[in-house]
């Protein structure tokens, strides 16, 4: 039954057999190149969003450290700081997890691939979608804090909780949109592609 | 013999695997470049975790398709037709007879025409793999694997004879 294919394999296989031999030179300059793994453009995405939550959270810690007679912006700029520096370990500890090793099973790569690049992007996106409004929204309060306004205050003048709203809801949801819609682009066919397979896979072992 | 050596050594015993996994799976020669490279550098990467329990060119053929897999590649053209001259690999030798050059072309085109994983299973059984060395690189049961390569088999000689389309 096996015979008409065999045949043809063999074939194929004596015409890959003659394609010319790599040099070790070859394999050398090859095993030192850039990988080009959709995971190294994700990595150099969250490489950068960790650079601007260290820079948002350094700026935090100095205007905590200069705003020691004020109590209020002081925690204003905690806030902001823990934020930050939150941020700042999510996105390190899902970078760690996606150095893949891709020694095993197809099913397992796959799976664990698909999984934590969903989780990461996930994790990214929120992070940086909220990184700019937290931004605006505490540019907005301290800025009234420094002129003599109480917290309280604020959050009883419909004006200022409305700008606040606006600019949660516009930068923050606005971003969150670009973010999934920008992540879509890239990744988006490339996921679902790993998703057939996996899918494909699971059904044959069902 | 060091490391850099022993794998170069290896790489070159076994690059036909490569070259077959990215003949299967990539069709734009651009791409097949980047992936043979890539392919390769992912290889190095993993060598350390090189268990020698299995043959290297069971890990080789784990390491390439789970590359190829993960790969971002260009979404292939669908082969509903069959124009099998542009299937044809650029190093097709002179010698072939017609009924060979025909026969081999046919079987490449009705192998790229399954699914991915189909592909996979198919090559990895005409390449010798055995079905419980087939569900190893796969993540299948051996049993599974055994029931989709007889389903894939049949189709595939039927196409072939011409008794299917």
């Amino acid at each position: 039954m096996n015979n008409p294919l065999q045949e043809a394999w063999l074939e194929l296989q004596s015409e890959i057999k003659i394609k010319p031999q790599i040099n070790q030179e070859e394999i050398m300059a090859a095993i030192t190149t850039q990988s080009k793994n959709p995971l190294e453009n994700l990595k150099k995405g969250l490489h950068i969003k960790m650079n601007w939550c260290l820079f948002f959270g350094t700026l935090c810690a100095v205007g905590l450290l200069l705003s020691v007679n004020y109590p209020q912006a002081m925690l204003i700029w905690a806030i902001a700081l823990v934020y930050y520096a939150f941020g700042w370990l999510m996105i390190r500890n899902h970078l760690n997890k996606l150095d893949i090793t891709l020694d095993y099973s197809i099913k397992e790569v796959l799976e664990s691939y698909h999984q934590r690049v969903r989780k990461v992007l996930t994790i990214e996106e929120g992070i940086g979608a909220f990184m700019i409004p937290i931004c605006g929204v505490m540019g907005f309060i301290l800025s009234n804090v420094y002129g003599g306004m109480t917290i309280q205050e604020m959050f009883q003048d419909s004006f200022i909780v409305t700008i606040l709203l606006v600019i949660t809801l516009v930068f923050g949801g606005g971003g969150l949109l670009l973010a999934k819609k920008m992540n879509r682009y890239a990744f988006g066919g490339h996921l679902e592609t790993l998703k057939t397979n996996i899918d494909l896979l699971n059904s044959i072992n069902k | 013999m060091g490391l850099e050596e022993q794998f170069t050594r290896l790489i070159q015993e076994n690059s036909g695997i490569i070259h077959k996994v990215i003949l299967l799976y990539v069709d734009d020669e651009q791409e097949r470049d980047d992936l043979y490279q890539e392919i390769l550098l992912q290889s190095w990467k993993s060598y350390n975790s090189f268990r020698r329990d299995s043959k290297f060119s069971t890990w080789l053929y784990r390491v390439s398709l789970n590359t190829v897999f993960t790969y971002n590649r260009k979404v292939s053209r669908r082969l509903e037709t069959s124009p099998f001259e542009e299937l044809e690999y650029k190093s097709a030798s002179s010698y072939d007879t017609e009924e060979k050059h025909d026969q081999k072309n046919q079987l490449l085109f009705l192998i790229k025409k399954l699914d991915e994983v189909d592909r996979m299973i198919i090559s990895l059984h005409l390449d010798g793999f055995s079905n419980k060395e087939i569900a190893e690189i796969t993540g299948l049961t051996a049993n599974n694997a055994g029931v989709k390569l007889h389903r894939i088999k049949e189709r595939l000689i039927a196409q072939m004879r011409g008794e299917e389309e």
